[in-house]
């Protein structure tokens, strides 16, 4: 099933061409990987498929299944985007219950069982604001997955994690896959593209190119 | 448990009633009824009659101070946080809806809090629940009641909206800055001059008598929020969620 | 360290700043001049008050936060001031962003006020806005002069000459404004959400001002002793007494950091 089509999708700011029709195909039960230079436009894309950010040209079709006809932003997608945003005087699961209020899909028990599934205690009084930065990549990586999201846009999801947190939250993502989860990614590591993602999408000179899959022996990932 | 984000809130309520109860204000003597200090203490500002300042500040920490929690609250909002809470709601416009009946309970009960407020201490103070008005003799019960109830929450609402348009269009929070420092200043008569712009159009000063006065506050204050409700539904259609 | 205050105070004359002094100096003059035609006056004195009295007394701290606060704050919020550490003790930085706000503040009111004095004395009376009226008043040419020594706080000093009542009254309002934008400067560092840190000042003055007329010390509210044109003359040394307690607020706030810089977030 076609989740998200990019087509023929322009975008600058100020002045300045980031994508120019860049066209994407997007399936269900996949991991697909966005790579290329900073700056290139990776945060872009992610914007204009959430619908935060409207394209230039063309356009980004979500399925019906997960945005309604007058929705501004689809919905049953788990985001990181930009910088970890929290409420700096809130513990982390202080911050991740305001978020679940919104919708009231899930209770207390769901979140801290999602904070302890990305490392964190979720019965911590730490306040935010004391958070190492990798600890609040843990918070943002909760709050996308915290309402069992089933299409996970994720920006940079391993920055600042530890090396077993890194392998943790890839074997997360890995089950999430089996699971029937559309994962989109991006990382400037290498290891977590060859690692993770079925399709590779490369952002260069402003066009959006797929990168034949690689066929390459994936090591088994330890937990 | 009293936690260190209620203080400002306990200093605004504390503000409130020093403002309700302050016995050194010279309207404490004429005050008869509560009503008469319903009046007089939120008196605000007044075209025809004389300016006090100590009225005008009250009008300032009253009402602009509500407009200016939601400001911090605003502000801090639509930073990267935003994004998040954009997403758990299936629009801009569900999420504003939200927001605004949220804010339109807030402004209620802090009006409904307000005239208890005033109603308990003019008690206290051995004021008389008779429904008239003493201070001023052409203005009803019911005209006060109405300017403060209906126009109060309408100009609440206003100076709110208003406020959330400066935020998401001015990344800079120096513009939300100067927003605040405009709004407080078309409050005074010199400056709102024919009253036509949206600040300080609940003030008590404002009542001549005439229902008509009130219902035109009312229709300017009603055409100020479809304008800026409109241009909220522009921006949200026109503008990127581009925060920072 | 004093050339590096230099540089930075010639880094942030720019034609932004020149721009905003401009707009405040024209908005303040030609809402006087709108304002006086429905007014009958004294003196020049009296226009000068005008001048001075309707926005500025209210919005006082805004304009001093928007001098070089503003700015800076933001170079806190992105965390520039973290990676001068590596290049030069923070302290020494701090000092010098701090005498740099002073200094900048401190001249954009001092000539913003001393303009206002040259127009409403020099300026006005040869455009004839004003309609001056003494008679009135019950004041003649004789006993005009000494009721101006009367009128105003500060206004004593006009026994002294107009110069130096204009530069010692604008220095007094510089001072403040200055003032203002020191201790600013630190609840920029010490609050994280910044625009509670740079409204601060705003809302502590409003509520300030409304807690001692309510208590009925009016003669120390604010705005009083910064712009006294609303009150009958009061002795020089009375508003000194809120001036000395922010002074105060400032050195303790100057201390602190000086003795806690650990302790400060935005440091790290």
């Amino acid at each position: 099933m076609k989740l998200i089509e990019v087509q023929h999708v322009t975008k600058s700011f100020r002045g300045q061409v980031l994508l120019d029709q860049a066209n994407a195909t997007f399936e269900k039960g996949h991991i697909y990987g966005i790579t290329g230079p900073n700056g290139s436009g990776k945060s872009v894309l992610f914007k204009l498929i959430c619908g935060f950010i409207k394209p230039d040209q063309g356009e980004v079709i979500i399925h019906p299944n997960y945005r309604a006809k007058n929705a501004n932003f689809p919905s049953n997608f788990g985001i990181i985007i930009d910088r970890p945003g929290y409420l700096a005087g809130h513990t982390g699961f202080e911050n991740l219950k305001k978020w679940a209020e919104i919708q009231h899909k899930i209770s207390d028990q769901d979140i801290q069982h999602t904070m302890r599934i990305v490392g964190l205690d979720p019965f911590a009084r730490q306040k935010m604001k004391s958070y190492s930065l990798g600890m609040k990549q843990k918070i943002a990586l909760a709050q996308a997955i915290m309402e069992n999201q089933e299409v996970l846009i994720l920006d940079e999801p391993f920055n600042a994690l530890d090396i077993d947190s890194v392998n943790d939250i890839r074997s997360l993502l890995l089950d999430y896959k089996q699971e029937g989860k559309t994962i989109i990614l991006t990382s400037h590591n290498q290891e977590d593209i060859d690692l993770l993602c079925d399709q590779v999408y490369q952002i260069r000179n402003k066009k959006l190119e797929l990168v034949a899959p690689k066929v390459v022996t994936k090591p088994k990932v330890t937990v | 448990m009293w936690q260190k984000s209620y203080y400002p809130y306990v200093g605004y309520v504390l503000l409130c009633i020093l403002g309700i109860a302050n016995p050194f204000h010279i309207s404490w003597i004429n005050s008869v009824t509560i009503w008469d200090t319903l009046f007089l203490r939120f008196y605000g500002v007044s075209v025809q009659g004389g300016f006090s300042l100590l009225s005008f500040l009250f009008y300032v920490v009253v009402f602009m101070g509500l407009v200016y929690f939601f400001q911090v609250y605003i502000t801090d909002y639509l930073s990267g946080r935003f994004y998040y809470a954009a997403i758990r709601n299936r629009s801009l416009y569900r999420l504003f809806t939200r927001l605004g009946i949220r804010v339109g309970v807030w402004a209620i009960t802090l009006l409904v809090g307000l005239f208890l407020l005033t109603t308990l201490i003019g008690l206290a103070s051995g004021q008389s629940l008779e429904p008239k008005l003493t201070v001023k003799a052409d203005v009803g019960l019911y005209q006060v009641l109405y300017q403060f109830l209906i126009n109060g929450w309408l100009q609440s609402m206003s100076g709110m909206i208003l406020v959330f348009i400066s935020a998401w269009l001015f990344k800079d929070v120096s513009y939300s800055l100067v927003i605040l420092g405009l709004l407080v200043l078309a409050i005074l008569p010199m400056f709102n001059v024919g009253s036509w712009l949206p600040a300080g159009l609940n003030s008590m000063g404002y009542i001549s008598g005439q229902w008509k006065d009130l219902i035109q506050i009312t229709a300017k204050l009603v055409g100020y929020l479809i304008i800026e409700i409109s241009v909220v539904i522009y921006i949200f259609k026109k503008k990127d969620i581009a925060l920072y | 360290m004093f050339g590096e205050v230099l540089f930075e105070v010639r880094k942030k004359l720019t034609p932004m700043f020149g721009l905003l002094w401009l707009l405040t100096l024209i908005a303040i003059i030609s809402f006087a001049i709108y304002k006086s035609q429905h007014y009958i006056l004294r003196d020049t004195l009296e226009y000068f008050s005008f001048v001075l009295n309707s926005a500025l007394p209210i919005i006082f701290p805004i304009i001093t936060v928007l001098v070089y606060v503003a700015t800076f704050s933001g170079e806190v919020h992105h965390r520039f001031l973290v990676y001068t550490r590596m290049r030069r003790p923070i302290l020494t930085t701090l000092y010098i962003k701090l005498l740099a706000n002073i200094i900048l503040t401190f001249l954009f009111f001092f000539s913003l006020i001393y303009i206002c004095f040259l127009f409403a004395y020099y300026i006005e009376p040869h455009i004839g806005i004003a309609k001056y009226e003494p008679a009135g008043f019950g004041l003649t040419k004789d006993n005009i002069e000494a009721d101006t020594y009367t009128r105003y706080t500060f206004t004593q000093l006009l026994q002294y000459g107009t110069i130096t009542y204009s530069i010692l009254y604008s220095f007094w309002v510089a001072m403040n404004a200055a003032l203002y934008a020191g201790i600013s400067f630190f609840l920029v560092l010490f609050i994280k959400n910044r625009f509670l840190a740079l409204s601060l000042p705003f809302i502590i003055y409003v509520i300030t001002i409304f807690t001692l007329i309510s208590l009925d010390l009016e003669i120390y509210r604010l705005n009083y002793v910064i712009f006294p044109f609303d009150r009958v003359q009061d002795p020089l040394w009375k508003p000194f007494i809120p001036f000395i307690i922010l002074l105060l607020i400032l050195l303790c706030f100057l201390l602190y950091v000086k003795r806690n810089p650990s302790k400060v977030d935005s440091f790290s």
